[in-house]
């Protein structure tokens, strides 16, 4: 916060000329105001941006012509009554929408890269286990499979 | 009395409004189009984006005009309305980008844009058309929260109490605010 | 209301996501479940724990009692030895080679007072089983059901 002077601040003056001051304040500053020149060209500056930006806005807004925006207004409403599935969207707001398809995008994702758990898995087809190697101290080997689940079965006799 | 009167005023013109009636929504448009867009034009610093602005804001007054508590002023609603629209973060970003891929002076091709007279000689009105470019420049740098109490308070003349209940800050933020944006601008007026 | 409908957005995605096995993908341990079972003639007596078995051995074998004697569950890393004590000085070594969401390669060993009596290699198909068999042992022979999950 810079000072103005040895007595008040800018952060004051600000204030006093948007006379948000105590009233008291008020008159005590503006009575300052009116021997000092530093808070006096602080205060006149301060004045002076709001005068620039209001004389600045106002040109700019000049050149707008309000006449048709009543009539862009009135179209756009009309375009909205006729429009049914605008009318049926519009009844909850759209990050409602969002949410919900966030949700069965998720959804639709995961069962896609999940599908291994929920489709039944092509492991259960054909025999559990191929036997790549045997050996050991062992008088013969046989390699079954069960009926139903086509479990495979090692069958050794010990020599 | 004269506070009252409006009071009554605005009140009735509610009440039509909820009844639907269309010539009230033409009054309604003609008495609060030129303070909206200043708002808007204040924040966004976007002629043609502060028209959309104030066009959606009416269609949104439409359509939700039933659901308008007459304790709080109609003034007071609108204001809200269209400072959240120029500060929602969708505009935001689209204005962001518009500004860094556009000129600051874009043509004026807009067909509700009327042309400007010359008033002054070519040298005069080009230097004051940079001083001015120059000093909405800075406005357009200050960030949008401080330039939302900077308009409030130098176009609609608002109370620091007034600003903190539109934008739901506290008074010393609005305090602060309005000072850092002066303090910013000051630098760019030459003495 | 928005804040609600946030929190139970956020709610409901981490449940549906955590509510599928986290196994899809599997790393390098598997969970291997050991059985020891011994099968006979004797009187007709199926664990309660082997039903499921009972029956599929059933279609090969024609033993009519199945005791378990021992289950034993391990989560293993890869070329990591399971050691399960068998009875009669037995132990039964298995070892996860490779890991992969299909297969799992065991190496398997049935050692008798330390020495090897019988080895395989197997492609083991995952979440399947495997039995294997049979030393003698008592009035019946000792099975050896092996089961692979990779995690």
């Amino acid at each position: 916060m810079g000072k103005a002077c040895k007595i008040y601040d800018e952060k004051t003056i600000s204030k006093f000329i948007d006379n948000e001051l105590s009233s008291k304040n008020i008159k005590m500053v503006s009575e300052h105001i009116e021997t000092c020149p530093i808070c006096s060209s602080i205060a006149a500056k301060y004045n002076h941006l709001s005068a620039v930006f209001v004389q600045s806005a106002s040109k700019q807004l000049d050149i707008i012509d309000t006449g048709l925006l009543g009539q862009n207004v009135f179209e756009q409403i009309k375009r909205k009554d006729h429009d049914f599935f605008k009318k049926v969207f519009d009844y909850f707001p759209p990050k409602f929408y969002l949410k919900i398809a966030s949700v069965f995008a998720i959804m639709v994702v995961s069962l896609i890269y999940f599908q291994e758990r929920i489709i039944k898995p092509t492991n259960l087809i054909g025999p559990s286990a191929i036997v790549n190697s045997i050996d050991g101290n062992v008088s013969s080997v046989m390699i079954f499979e069960t009926e139903k689940s086509k479990q495979t079965i090692i069958w050794f006799s010990e020599a | 009395m004269a506070s009252n009167i409006n009071n009554i005023e605005e009140n009735d013109l509610v009440d039509r409004l909820k009844q639907g009636q269309e010539w009230a929504f033409n009054i309604l448009v003609n008495k609060y189009q030129n303070m909206l867009l200043k708002i808007a034009y204040g924040i966004t610093l976007d002629r043609e984006e502060s028209l959309e602005i104030v066009q959606d804001v009416f269609v949104s007054v439409h359509k939700n005009i039933k659901n308008f508590r007459q304790d709080a002023g109609l003034s007071g609603w609108l204001r809200r309305i269209t400072i959240n629209s120029c500060l929602n973060w969708k505009r935001k970003w689209k204005r962001r980008f518009r500004w860094n891929h556009q000129p600051i002076e874009p043509e004026d091709e807009n067909k509700l844009l009327k042309a400007k007279k010359d008033e002054n000689n070519p040298e005069t009105l080009y230097r004051e058309k940079q001083i001015e470019m120059f000093f909405m420049e800075n406005v357009r740098r200050l960030p949008e929260k401080i330039r939302a109490v900077f308009v409030l308070n130098t176009l609609e003349g608002l109370s620091y109490d007034e600003i903190a209940q539109h934008l739901r800050i506290r008074r010393g933020t609005v305090s602060s605010r309005l000072y850092h944006a002066r303090k910013i601008l000051s630098e760019s007026i030459i003495d | 209301m928005g804040r609600y409908l946030n929190a139970i957005f956020i709610l409901f995605v981490t449940c549906w996501i955590c509510s599928f096995p986290n196994t899809a993908m599997a790393g390098n341990s598997v969970r291997t479940d050991v059985r020891i079972i011994h099968a006979s003639q004797g009187q007709n007596h199926i664990d309660s724990g082997l039903s499921d078995l009972a029956e599929e051995l059933g279609s090969v074998f024609k033993y009519t009692s199945y005791r378990l004697i021992k289950a034993e569950s391990m989560t293993l890393n890869n070329n990591q030895q399971g050691i399960v004590n068998l009875p009669d000085e037995r132990s039964l070594i298995v070892t996860p080679i490779t890991i992969s969401k299909e297969k799992i390669k065991y190496q398997i060993n049935i050692l008798k007072s330390g020495d090897q009596i019988f080895g395989t290699q197997i492609l083991l198909k995952n979440q399947r089983s495997i039995t294997i068999g049979g030393p003698k042992f008592k009035d019946g022979y000792l099975l050896f059901n092996i089961s692979g999950n990779a995690l």
